[in-house]
Protein backbone atom coordinates (compact mmCIF):
# COMPACT_ATOMS: atom_id res chain seq x y z
CA UNK A 1 0.00 0.00 0.00
CA UNK A 2 2.77 2.47 0.91
CA UNK A 3 4.71 2.22 -2.30
CA UNK A 4 1.62 3.13 -4.72
CA UNK A 5 1.16 5.96 -2.19
CA UNK A 6 4.51 7.29 -2.38
CA UNK A 7 4.21 6.76 -6.37
CA UNK A 8 0.35 8.76 -6.34
CA UNK A 9 2.18 11.23 -4.38
CA UNK A 10 2.94 12.71 -8.03
CA UNK A 11 -0.55 12.43 -9.37
CA UNK A 12 -3.16 15.64 -8.69
CA UNK A 13 -5.50 15.00 -6.10
CA UNK A 14 -9.04 14.77 -6.74
CA UNK A 15 -11.23 16.19 -3.60
CA UNK A 16 -14.79 14.60 -3.49
CA UNK A 17 -17.59 15.62 -1.62
CA UNK A 18 -20.35 13.25 -0.19
CA UNK A 19 -22.10 10.72 -2.15
CA UNK A 20 -20.17 11.92 -5.31
CA UNK A 21 -19.63 9.79 -8.32
CA UNK A 22 -15.66 8.74 -8.93
CA UNK A 23 -16.58 6.19 -12.16
CA UNK A 24 -19.53 5.40 -13.70
CA UNK A 25 -20.49 1.70 -14.26
CA UNK A 26 -20.53 1.11 -18.20
CA UNK A 27 -18.06 4.08 -19.13
CA UNK A 28 -14.31 3.86 -20.21
CA UNK A 29 -11.85 6.47 -19.00
CA UNK A 30 -8.78 5.07 -19.19
CA UNK A 31 -8.08 6.66 -15.99
CA UNK A 32 -6.30 4.71 -12.52
CA UNK A 33 -7.59 6.20 -9.15
CA UNK A 34 -5.89 5.59 -6.05
CA UNK A 35 -7.72 6.38 -2.99
CA UNK A 36 -5.82 9.31 -0.24
CA UNK A 37 -7.98 9.14 2.22
CA UNK A 38 -11.79 9.01 3.19
CA UNK A 39 -14.41 6.43 1.98
CA UNK A 40 -15.76 4.97 -1.29
CA UNK A 41 -18.42 1.95 -2.46
CA UNK A 42 -18.85 0.22 -5.09
CA UNK A 43 -22.40 0.01 -6.44
CA UNK A 44 -23.37 -2.49 -9.36
CA UNK A 45 -27.00 -2.63 -11.02
CA UNK A 46 -28.33 -0.23 -8.51
CA UNK A 47 -26.77 -2.58 -5.25
CA UNK A 48 -23.16 -1.72 -3.15
CA UNK A 49 -21.51 -5.06 -3.40
CA UNK A 50 -18.33 -3.56 -1.30
CA UNK A 51 -16.83 -0.48 0.56
CA UNK A 52 -13.10 0.86 -0.04
CA UNK A 53 -12.05 2.80 2.89
CA UNK A 54 -7.94 1.82 3.22
CA UNK A 55 -5.61 4.60 1.59
CA UNK A 56 -3.91 3.04 -1.59
CA UNK A 57 -7.04 1.11 -2.92
CA UNK A 58 -6.59 1.04 -6.23
CA UNK A 59 -9.94 1.87 -8.58
CA UNK A 60 -9.83 1.30 -12.18
CA UNK A 61 -7.13 -1.01 -12.74
CA UNK A 62 -9.26 -3.55 -14.76
CA UNK A 63 -10.34 -1.50 -17.10
CA UNK A 64 -7.40 0.90 -17.51
CA UNK A 65 -5.22 -2.36 -18.11
CA UNK A 66 -7.51 -3.68 -20.16
CA UNK A 67 -9.33 -0.99 -22.50
CA UNK A 68 -12.67 -2.20 -21.00
CA UNK A 69 -15.56 -0.15 -19.48
CA UNK A 70 -16.02 0.01 -15.57
CA UNK A 71 -17.60 -2.60 -14.43
CA UNK A 72 -19.23 -0.71 -11.65
CA UNK A 73 -20.17 2.44 -10.26
CA UNK A 74 -17.90 4.20 -7.52
CA UNK A 75 -18.86 7.27 -5.23
CA UNK A 76 -18.16 8.70 -1.99
CA UNK A 77 -19.96 7.72 1.36
CA UNK A 78 -18.45 11.18 3.09
CA UNK A 79 -16.62 12.03 1.00
CA UNK A 80 -12.66 11.34 -0.30
CA UNK A 81 -9.34 12.22 -1.51
CA UNK A 82 -8.74 10.69 -4.67
CA UNK A 83 -4.95 10.82 -6.80
CA UNK A 84 -6.20 10.48 -10.40
CA UNK A 85 -3.87 9.57 -13.28
CA UNK A 86 -5.14 10.63 -16.41
CA UNK A 87 -3.02 8.28 -18.64
CA UNK A 88 -3.01 4.75 -16.47
CA UNK A 89 -0.01 3.21 -18.77
CA UNK A 90 1.78 6.32 -18.79
CA UNK A 91 1.90 6.61 -14.91
CA UNK A 92 2.75 2.73 -14.92
CA UNK A 93 5.27 3.08 -16.72
CA UNK A 94 6.89 5.69 -15.00
CA UNK A 95 6.61 4.27 -11.57
CA UNK A 96 7.53 0.67 -11.42
CA UNK A 97 6.88 0.07 -7.79
CA UNK A 98 3.10 0.99 -8.67
CA UNK A 99 3.04 -1.59 -11.29
CA UNK A 100 4.52 -4.21 -9.42
CA UNK A 101 2.26 -3.52 -6.68
CA UNK A 102 -1.09 -3.67 -8.99
CA UNK A 103 0.60 -6.30 -11.02
CA UNK A 104 0.69 -8.32 -7.11
CA UNK A 105 -2.82 -7.63 -6.85
CA UNK A 106 -4.08 -8.85 -9.69
CA UNK A 107 -2.03 -12.13 -9.23
CA UNK A 108 -3.50 -12.71 -5.82
CA UNK A 109 -7.13 -11.63 -7.24
CA UNK A 110 -6.20 -14.67 -9.82
CA UNK A 111 -5.15 -16.81 -7.27
CA UNK A 112 -8.65 -16.55 -5.14
CA UNK A 113 -10.72 -16.73 -8.31
CA UNK A 114 -8.90 -19.73 -9.98
CA UNK A 115 -9.04 -21.61 -7.00
CA UNK A 116 -13.05 -20.94 -6.51
CA UNK A 117 -12.89 -22.47 -10.14
CA UNK A 118 -11.50 -25.32 -9.58
CA UNK A 119 -13.22 -25.56 -6.24
CA UNK A 120 -16.49 -24.90 -8.44
CA UNK A 121 -15.97 -27.47 -10.98
CA UNK A 122 -15.14 -30.00 -8.38
CA UNK A 123 -18.77 -29.71 -6.89
CA UNK A 124 -20.26 -29.29 -10.27
CA UNK A 125 -18.77 -32.54 -11.40
CA UNK A 126 -19.86 -34.24 -8.03
CA UNK A 127 -23.46 -32.95 -8.59
CA UNK A 128 -23.17 -34.32 -12.13
CA UNK A 129 -22.36 -37.70 -10.62
CA UNK A 130 -25.80 -37.27 -8.56
CA UNK A 131 -27.96 -36.77 -11.09
CA UNK A 132 -26.91 -39.08 -13.00
CA UNK A 133 -26.80 -41.62 -10.30
CA UNK A 134 -30.49 -40.20 -9.57
CA UNK A 135 -31.49 -41.12 -12.94
CA UNK A 136 -29.79 -44.83 -12.84
CA UNK A 137 -31.58 -45.64 -9.47
CA UNK A 138 -35.07 -43.91 -11.19
CA UNK A 139 -34.96 -46.35 -13.74
CA UNK A 140 -34.40 -49.18 -11.49
CA UNK A 141 -37.35 -48.76 -9.77
CA UNK B 1 20.94 -28.66 -20.63
CA UNK B 2 20.20 -24.83 -20.00
CA UNK B 3 22.46 -22.58 -22.01
CA UNK B 4 23.44 -19.00 -21.19
CA UNK B 5 22.46 -15.90 -22.56
CA UNK B 6 23.02 -13.14 -20.50
CA UNK B 7 23.46 -13.35 -16.90
CA UNK B 8 19.53 -12.88 -15.80
CA UNK B 9 18.35 -14.93 -18.92
CA UNK B 10 18.94 -18.39 -19.56
CA UNK B 11 17.20 -21.24 -22.81
CA UNK B 12 16.25 -24.35 -21.55
CA UNK B 13 14.72 -27.43 -22.90
CA UNK B 14 12.23 -29.86 -21.08
CA UNK B 15 11.45 -33.14 -22.44
CA UNK B 16 7.18 -34.05 -22.92
CA UNK B 17 5.87 -35.41 -19.39
CA UNK B 18 8.25 -33.69 -17.26
CA UNK B 19 7.37 -30.79 -15.46
CA UNK B 20 8.46 -27.32 -15.61
CA UNK B 21 6.72 -25.97 -12.30
CA UNK B 22 5.78 -28.49 -9.25
CA UNK B 23 2.94 -26.98 -7.06
CA UNK B 24 3.91 -26.05 -3.43
CA UNK B 25 7.13 -25.70 -4.37
CA UNK B 26 9.00 -21.95 -3.57
CA UNK B 27 9.41 -20.10 -6.52
CA UNK B 28 13.20 -19.29 -6.62
CA UNK B 29 12.37 -16.31 -8.53
CA UNK B 30 12.46 -17.24 -11.31
CA UNK B 31 9.51 -16.72 -14.33
CA UNK B 32 9.42 -18.76 -17.77
CA UNK B 33 8.65 -17.86 -20.94
CA UNK B 34 7.42 -20.63 -23.18
CA UNK B 35 9.13 -20.41 -27.10
CA UNK B 36 8.23 -23.48 -28.71
CA UNK B 37 5.33 -26.32 -27.61
CA UNK B 38 2.64 -27.01 -25.46
CA UNK B 39 1.50 -27.53 -21.52
CA UNK B 40 -0.53 -28.03 -19.24
CA UNK B 41 -1.72 -26.49 -16.18
CA UNK B 42 -2.68 -28.55 -13.25
CA UNK B 43 -4.20 -27.08 -10.08
CA UNK B 44 -4.64 -29.89 -7.12
CA UNK B 45 -4.10 -32.33 -9.91
CA UNK B 46 -6.78 -31.36 -11.83
CA UNK B 47 -6.44 -29.50 -15.52
CA UNK B 48 -7.22 -26.50 -15.65
CA UNK B 49 -5.93 -25.10 -18.87
CA UNK B 50 -3.24 -25.73 -22.03
CA UNK B 51 -1.16 -23.04 -23.05
CA UNK B 52 0.84 -23.58 -26.42
CA UNK B 53 1.44 -19.48 -27.08
CA UNK B 54 4.79 -18.98 -27.41
CA UNK B 55 5.40 -15.47 -25.31
CA UNK B 56 3.31 -16.91 -22.92
CA UNK B 57 4.68 -16.75 -19.00
CA UNK B 58 4.99 -19.06 -16.11
CA UNK B 59 5.95 -18.74 -12.40
CA UNK B 60 4.98 -14.80 -12.35
CA UNK B 61 1.83 -15.38 -9.88
CA UNK B 62 4.45 -17.22 -7.00
CA UNK B 63 7.29 -14.39 -7.95
CA UNK B 64 4.90 -11.69 -7.80
CA UNK B 65 3.52 -13.55 -4.28
CA UNK B 66 6.32 -14.47 -2.88
CA UNK B 67 4.30 -17.89 -2.18
CA UNK B 68 5.02 -21.72 -3.25
CA UNK B 69 3.59 -22.29 -7.05
CA UNK B 70 -0.09 -22.62 -7.08
CA UNK B 71 -0.44 -24.98 -9.66
CA UNK B 72 1.43 -27.76 -11.46
CA UNK B 73 2.82 -26.98 -15.48
CA UNK B 74 3.29 -29.88 -17.25
CA UNK B 75 4.96 -30.48 -20.83
CA UNK B 76 2.48 -32.00 -22.86
CA UNK B 77 4.57 -32.22 -26.51
CA UNK B 78 8.65 -30.98 -25.95
CA UNK B 79 9.08 -28.04 -24.73
CA UNK B 80 11.34 -24.90 -25.21
CA UNK B 81 11.22 -21.70 -23.06
CA UNK B 82 13.20 -19.19 -21.78
CA UNK B 83 14.39 -18.58 -17.94
CA UNK B 84 13.81 -15.06 -16.53
CA UNK B 85 16.22 -15.42 -13.19
CA UNK B 86 15.21 -12.92 -10.36
CA UNK B 87 12.66 -11.78 -12.45
CA UNK B 88 11.43 -8.86 -10.25
CA UNK B 89 14.80 -7.05 -10.41
CA UNK B 90 14.58 -7.68 -14.42
CA UNK B 91 10.98 -6.72 -14.58
CA UNK B 92 11.45 -3.44 -12.18
CA UNK B 93 14.47 -2.13 -14.89
CA UNK B 94 11.92 -3.03 -17.40
CA UNK B 95 8.54 -1.63 -16.31
CA UNK B 96 7.06 -2.19 -19.72
CA UNK B 97 7.35 -6.00 -19.51
CA UNK B 98 5.80 -5.60 -15.62
CA UNK B 99 2.98 -3.38 -17.09
CA UNK B 100 2.12 -6.30 -19.72
CA UNK B 101 2.38 -9.43 -17.24
CA UNK B 102 0.01 -6.81 -14.99
CA UNK B 103 -1.94 -6.63 -18.50
CA UNK B 104 -2.14 -10.52 -18.85
CA UNK B 105 -3.05 -10.96 -15.04
CA UNK B 106 -5.84 -8.57 -15.54
CA UNK B 107 -7.09 -10.58 -18.76
CA UNK B 108 -6.45 -14.09 -16.75
CA UNK B 109 -8.46 -12.77 -13.73
CA UNK B 110 -11.40 -11.48 -16.74
CA UNK B 111 -11.29 -14.83 -18.00
CA UNK B 112 -11.83 -16.54 -14.97
CA UNK B 113 -14.45 -14.51 -13.55
CA UNK B 114 -16.35 -15.02 -16.66
CA UNK B 115 -16.47 -18.57 -15.89
CA UNK B 116 -17.15 -18.39 -12.73
CA UNK B 117 -20.23 -16.55 -13.47
CA UNK B 118 -21.31 -18.97 -16.03
CA UNK B 119 -21.18 -21.38 -14.25
CA UNK B 120 -22.87 -19.91 -11.05
CA UNK B 121 -25.21 -19.37 -13.60
CA UNK B 122 -25.62 -22.73 -14.60
CA UNK B 123 -26.03 -23.80 -11.32
CA UNK B 124 -28.69 -21.55 -10.62
CA UNK B 125 -31.14 -22.89 -13.72
CA UNK B 126 -30.07 -26.28 -12.50
CA UNK B 127 -31.38 -25.31 -9.30
CA UNK B 128 -34.55 -23.46 -10.44
CA UNK B 129 -33.75 -20.23 -8.78
CA UNK B 130 -35.55 -17.66 -9.81
CA UNK B 131 -33.28 -15.03 -8.53
CA UNK B 132 -29.26 -14.71 -9.43
CA UNK B 133 -26.86 -12.56 -7.14
CA UNK B 134 -26.35 -9.41 -8.86
CA UNK B 135 -22.89 -10.11 -8.16
CA UNK B 136 -21.49 -13.37 -7.13
CA UNK B 137 -18.53 -11.92 -5.66
CA UNK B 138 -20.11 -9.55 -3.13
CA UNK B 139 -18.93 -11.05 -0.29
CA UNK B 140 -14.91 -11.04 -1.52
CA UNK B 141 -14.51 -7.34 -0.88
CA UNK B 142 -12.51 -7.22 -4.04
CA UNK B 143 -14.89 -5.44 -7.20
CA UNK B 144 -12.88 -5.91 -9.87
CA UNK B 145 -13.73 -2.42 -11.41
Amino acid sequence: MEQILVAAATLPVSVLGPRAVLVNEGARTGKLYILKSGDLEVVRDGSTVAAIGDPGSVIGDMSALLDLPHSATVRTRNGAEVHVADDADAFLDAHPAAARHIARLLAARLHKTTALLVDMRRQAKVREDQVMFDKIFALLE
Amino acid sequence: MAEETESWLKFDFFPAGSELIVQGRQAGGSIMVLKEGEVEVLRDGKFVSTIKQPGAIFGEMSVLLERPHSATVRAVTDVQLYVINDALKVLEAHPSWLLQIARLLAQRVNATTAQLVALKSREAADDDVLVLPTNVFSSWGDPQI
